[in-house]
């Protein structure tokens, strides 16, 4: 697949030139080093502000910690990824960029599955990276059961599939508009109304946002549970991923 | 708690939260300084953002006030 | 052979092509006129199959444009009006991109590359941003792009319109050449004198219809030719009476004292004009023979 191989190359070449890959990596990487020590320094901060009996729900431990982290990528993250990518198509097709590459007879499926993949695999690394490091630096920091490493793995693994459906929802709203800002707000406002319709009975398995709940079970995950909400989630990016290369298909790029 | 760590651990662990820091903010300069143009903002007050906007001043910067596409 | 039957396109309410018709040989080279906002940038679109339209049917070699889009993008190359790049890469960058997805064979996509960057002459500027570039740089570049994969027919939206008088000259002559290949050539253009170096067949558009469509050398023999500029004084009637009745007058254009006699036989004409114009007494200001351009034609067909 010709299409797949020059896609790929280019989305390389956009993040590394266009600093996408910076942010991102900042998005995962830093606030997996800089949330647990800001965790730690916060009761030395607040010492004199609140009153003791407050304090020791200061204290907290490394699964805490992990769990502090995890809540801050779900929700910056999300920031990052959508703030960068929100332009993942809507920009091709806004400024006409896709005029000669659709002239030369490229094909959709390479386009729509070469950006998936190249940002499926960006993020699954740096999220693992992120994990990695967290789980180090609060080890380090927090007094209490120590968090194994395969378990914040598998942890983020499941965020990883989660980023992938984000993704995923992020290419087909992209291709619908000119206006990458669009796209994102769409996007972004799902991300919100997700944790509210979790709450509805039945519904909560359904959502792509259980893996985020069974990520931060850690070592009490059931994996049961969790390969459901994976195949799920999978099952609904590769049905988003197939409309996304039905409308690239059909679109007027000039 | 910090008070059982000396002053060079401290230091020790929060380096790699600086570095990265800093080297975001340097870049963020530099893609800021070589630009012809910059979007909605004037090149100075971005210049201040970069500076004192913490890890996200850089962030914003690079994702929404470079010019795409050079 | 590309054919064009009954091409309509709308954008929302509005018609924007009016069911055009027209078929150009292997070979030729295809000037399309019109001025600005007549819709040839869109019909470039519509054949090229970037965008669709709502009714009527292109034709490339026989096949039905809508159903063989695949097929049919591996013979063709468009330079749109506006090329538009990814901006942060390089030219050989870029032109490695579109080998890749114009299934050029792996191995000789260097070479295609060098060859091309040769003939716009951009080897100068190879690890220079696309980006950074200027509009006549951009259009070299487009059509090295749209050169790359050997197309068979080759869409040219105002190629000239940013380029430098040495710039214009080349892309002339590579459309000539391309002639000898027996590439197909469709090209717009508002430079007239640039359709009658290169043209073998022209259409005038106007306002989304076609309003000629001729081959130049007809063209040439059919409206290039000349008409007799004459100002007199004196009372005109009588004399736009009689040239109303003579057979080898088509037409007189009458501004002031300024006559415009348009004629069917030049040759006859220079010799029987003097005579009219003796046996009305009239005062001969001055009696000119001017030669038809393919700007007039433009000009009185899109006035109508
Ligand atoms: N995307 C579009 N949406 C709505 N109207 C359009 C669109 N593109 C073109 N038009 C309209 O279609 C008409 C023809 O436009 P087109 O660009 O084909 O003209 P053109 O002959 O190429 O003109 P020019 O010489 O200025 O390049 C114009 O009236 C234009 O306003
Ligand atoms: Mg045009």
């Amino acid at each position: 697949m010709r299409t797949f191989k020059a896609y790929f190359k280019k989305e390389i070449i956009e993040s590394w030139r266009q600093y996408r890959y910076l942010v991102l990596a900042v998005g995962f990487i830093f606030f997996a080093i800089a949330d647990p020590l800001m965790l730690k320094i916060l009761p030395t901060i607040l010492k004199n502000q609140i009153p003791a009996e407050m304090m020791q729900f200061m204290q907290f431990d490394p699964v805490q910690a992990v769990a502090n982290y995890m809540k801050d990528i779900y929700q910056l993250g999300n920031l990052f990824v959508i703030l960068s990518l929100m332009g993942i198509i809507s920009d091709e097709i806004g400024q006409e960029k896709l005029v000669f590459p659709y002239s030369k007879g490229s094909k959709s499926e390479g386009i729509v599955l070469a950006k998936s993949i190249h940002y499926s695999l960006t993020l699954l690394f740096l999220i693992l990276v992120g994990f990695i490091l967290n789980t180090y630096y609060v080890n380090l920091l927090f007094e209490g059961v120590i968090v194994g490493y395969a378990d914040t793995l598998r942890s983020g693994l499941l965020f990883a599939i989660y980023y992938i459906f984000t993704i995923s929802l992020l290419l087909l709203f992209s291709s619908f508009t000119r206006k990458g800002l669009v796209a994102g707000m769409i996007v972004l406002l799902f991300n919100y109304i997700e944790p509210v319709l979790y709450n509805i009975k039945g519904l909560a398995d359904w959502l792509p946002y259980n893996l985020v709940r069974q990520a931060n079970m850690l070592g009490d995950l059931n994996m049961s549970i969790a390969w459901k909400s994976i195949l799920t989630t999978l099952l609904y990016a590769i049905i988003l991923q197939a409309l996304t290369i039905w409308r690239m298909k059909r679109v007027e790029v000039i | 708690m910090f008070a059982d760590m000396s002053v060079m651990e401290i230091i020790q662990l929060l380096l790699p939260v600086l570095v990265i820091q800093l080297i975001l903010m340097i870049t963020a300069l530099f893609v800021l300084v070589k630009a012809e143009k910059v979007r909605f903002l004037p090149k100075w007050v971005w210049a201040v953002i970069i500076v004192l906007g913490e890890i996200l001043g850089p962030i914003i910067f690079l994702t929404v006030g470079r010019e795409k596409d050079v | 052979m590309l054919q064009v039957k009954n091409l309509v396109k709308n954008y929302g309410s509005v018609m924007v092509l009016k069911g055009i018709n027209f078929s150009i040989g292997a070979g030729t080279v295809f000037g399309f006129l019109g001025p600005n906002g007549a819709g040839k940038s869109t019909t470039m679109n519509v054949l090229t199959g970037l965008i669709d339209f709502q009714d009527g049917q292109v034709l490339i070699d026989g096949l039905d444009l809508r159903k063989n889009k695949d097929a049919l993008r591996q013979r063709i190359g468009y330079l749109p009006e506006n090329p538009v790049y990814y901006g942060y890469m390089n030219a050989p960058e870029y032109l490695r991109m579109i080998g890749d997805l114009s299934c050029y064979p792996q191995k000789e996509i260097s070479k295609r590359i060098d060859e091309l960057l040769e003939l716009v002459q951009l080897t100068d500027v190879t690890r220079r941003r696309i980006g950074k570039y200027s509009r006549g740089m951009k259009q070299r570049l487009g059509l090295a792009v749209a050169l790359f994969n050997h197309p068979q027919y080759l869409f040219l939206d105002e190629p000239t319109s940013a380029l430098d008088p040495q710039g214009r000259m080349d892309m002339l002559n590579l459309v000539e050449q391309l002639k000898n290949l027996e590439i197909t050539v469709f090209l717009s253009t508002h430079i007239l004198a640039d359709v009658e170096r290169v043209c073998d067949r022209v259409s005038i558009l106007h306002q989304g219809e076609i309003r000629l469509t001729e081959d130049m050398n007809e063209l040439r023999q059919k409206f290039i030719q000349p008409i007799f500029d004459l100002e007199v004084t004196g009372q005109l009637d009588a004399i736009l009476t009689k040239f109303s009745g003579l057979d080898w007058v088509q037409d007189v254009k009458v501004e002031d004292s300024q006559l415009s006699v348009y004629v069917s036989d030049p040759e006859m004409a220079k010799y029987k004009l003097p005579e009219v114009i003796a046996d009305f007494n009239l005062g001969l200001v001055s009696y000119k023979i001017r030669q038809i351009t393919l700007e007039d034609i433009f000009v009185r067909m899109v006035k109508i």
